[in-house]
């Protein structure tokens, strides 16, 4: 065996077993740049191996709303001016809380897909309750949307209390999703 | 969950071996945390399974003797198991301790479920040196007996424990849980030398 | 996330990166983590290799991410399963990012330490005092990495002296036997310029000739020979 072949195959072995990783991560949906990091850090990225990927299958109908509106949020406090402002975990509270909503959105409408269901007189009492969930979390995307107005004025007037009170409240409301009633 | 229906102890929340998603369980009082003594069967195979990896991983390299003595670990785990155990539950229940022998040997049972996951856990990095040098046999040996301290250290808390729960005297059980985690020692070292030499 | 607003965050508040430890935010920041750790690492290899040349220099920053990443992800599990024996639960989720924030603010470090260590090395600096410079640099922006996976545990458990204590000894082995077999990083002045050496012994045995050497005891014929999966092939 050549002087580096030892190192090599070590080398060789651990891409073959990242690589292994990466495409089964691709597959559940994970982003493509957390596959490829995966090709490296694979022992500490495993734990994604069957977790819910941000844009599952069986994601609801906002799905795509909330990565939007997330991805413009972390962009705006990403500007130089307004890193700090909000804390990572803040944020994460609020998104799981509302793929969670979003993904059991999904769930009620392939139960009103069937017809069985559909044509049940409780189904009234479902579809009321669907909606009254989907106004729920229209009306935190929308409340997003103020927090990015909102880290305008931040940039200018440097007061971030307003912000982290928005934000605050905006936690309480998505957790509430979890708790939506008939 | 209660230790044993049996003792009327009342139901303590113990950490769970195994992580749940999510949730960061803590004991109540951190010094009186009890064994988690109804873990799942596949917890203990996996503690049996890290045992026997950490052999296989001392001799990865493909030395035959080293690959021969991969098997001693969990031999002499099960020999204490088996030759040590009676004595405890006999000499505990002679000097009328409180604890009930269901809760001694699910003590023990405990102690080396832990010891078997953190083997399991190490087997990488002993992989790891024992393909990129020849130090797989020594530190896989010396990693066993680590282990093998950590597991009597953790079963002479647990033994501890259960007295205290069962409202008995703390410092008797604890001498007792002493000699015995000795004794328990020696048996291990002299069935390690057995099985490897 | 952006990266700059990444790096200042883990450079400030490491924890707070840590401890957005769910799997989402695996995915999300695993990846420009990944880029920060390897990047520094790198340009600190870069540095280490000059005294030899470009090339060593090259080799050098190819090598040095490496014995940066493997050594505290071979030992995750064992951080993973001794905190679990002393009933303290934590997501792996948690730990892989945890390891990678603390990774990538050693990468930092590492390269805002590269050019102190390039002016010795650029001036021919005596090789074993270069070589302990080295491992001295390494070791220094090494341990915020320790520093922030331990807190990334969460406090409690028992016998949590015995995890520590067992992983750090881990890992001080695995990171000195892949140090080993990557090597070299600083070159001999008189030596040939090569990727890798061959896997001799282990570094055990040759810090010991070399102990016994420095003590003017040259009768043991030490001799490296393969050693590991190498042996066995030549066999």
């Amino acid at each position: 065996m050549s002087p580096s072949t030892l190192a090599m195959m070590l080398g060789a072995g651990w891409l073959l077993v990242g690589i292994g990783v990466g495409g089964l991560l691709l597959r559940q949906g994970q982003p493509t740049s957390a596959a490829a990091a995966a090709v490296l850090a694979w022992p500490a990225m495993v734990s994604l191996l069957g977790a819910e990927s941000m844009d599952a299958p069986g994601a609801g109908p906002f799905a795509v709303k909330i990565t939007a509106a997330f991805a413009a949020l972390r962009a705006a406090l990403a500007e130089p001016a307004l890193g700090g402002v909000v804390e990572l975990n803040s944020l994460q509270g609020i998104e799981r809380s509302l793929r969670r909503a979003d993904a059991r959105l999904a769930a009620v409408d392939r139960l009103l897909e069937d017809p069985v269901v559909a044509s049940d007189a409780g189904s009234v009492r479902l579809i009321t309750a669907r909606a009254h969930a989907a106004d729920e979390v229209e009306a935190v995307l929308r409340q997003l949307l103020a927090v990015r107005v909102q880290l305008g004025l931040v940039a200018l007037a440097g007061d971030t209390s307003a912000v982290r009170a928005h934000l605050g409240e905006l936690a309480a409301r998505a957790q509430a999703l979890e708790e939506v009633t008939c | 969950m209660p230790l044993s229906e049996s003792e009327g102890v009342p139901a303590a929340v113990a950490p769970p071996l195994v992580p749940t998603p999510g949730a960061t369980p803590s004991p109540p009082h951190p010094d009186l945390s009890p064994p988690d003594f109804h873990a799942r069967p596949w917890v203990h195979a996996r503690a049996v399974g890290g045992i026997a990896a950490l052999g296989l991983a001392a001799g990865v390299a493909g030395q035959a003797e080293a690959l021969a003595r991969a098997p001693a670990g969990l031999a002499a785990a099960v020999g204490v198991i088996l030759l040590a155990t009676p004595a405890l539950v006999v000499g505990h229940q002679y000097l009328r301790m409180r604890a009930s022998p269901g809760a001694l040997l699910s003590a023990v049972a405990d102690a080396f479920t832990r010891g078997g996951v953190v083997a399991l856990g190490v087997s990488p990095a002993v992989v790891w040196l024992s393909a990129t040098s020849d130090l797989g046999p020594t530190v896989g040996a010396l990693v066993l007996f680590a282990l093998g301290a950590f597991v009597l250290l953790r079963t002479l808390l647990n033994l501890v424990d259960v007295e205290r729960l069962a409202g008995g005297s703390t410092e008797g059980a604890g001498t007792f849980a002493l000699l015995w985690t000795g004794l328990g020692g020696l048996i291990g070292l002299r069935l390690l030398f057995f099985f490897t030499f | 996330m952006h990266l700059l607003t990444l790096t200042t965050q883990v450079l400030r508040d490491p924890d707070a990166v840590a401890g957005s430890g769910d799997d989402h935010a695996l995915a999300r920041l695993a990846p420009p983590l990944l880029v920060l750790a390897v990047g520094g690492a790198a340009v600190l290899g870069l540095a280490v290799g000059a005294s030899a040349g470009p090339l060593q220099s090259v080799y050098a920053a190819v090598k040095l991410p490496a014995l940066f990443l493997v050594p505290p992800l071979v030992v995750l599990p064992l951080v993973h399963t001794f905190a679990e024996a002393c009933g303290v639960s934590v997501p792996w989720s948690r730990l892989g990012i945890a390891t990678l924030a603390g990774l990538a603010r050693s990468g930092l470090l590492a390269a805002a330490a590269a050019p102190v260590l390039w002016l010795p090395f650029s001036l021919d600096a005596e090789y074993h005092l270069a070589v302990l410079a080295f491992v001295a640099t390494f070791g220094l922006v090494a341990l915020p990495a320790l520093a922030t996976l331990s807190r990334a545990v969460p406090t409690g458990g028992r016998l949590r002296w015995v995890a520590v204590l067992g992983t750090l000894a881990m890992l001080g082995l695995v990171t000195a036997q892949t140090g080993w077999l990557l090597r070299p990083f600083v070159a001999r002045p008189a030596g040939v310029v090569a990727f890798l050496r061959p896997v001799e012994s282990d570094i055990f045995s040759a810090i010991g000739a070399t102990t016994r050497s420095a003590t003017g005891d040259y009768d043991d014929d030490w001799q490296p020979r393969g050693s590991g999966l190498n042996r066995t092939v030549r066999e």
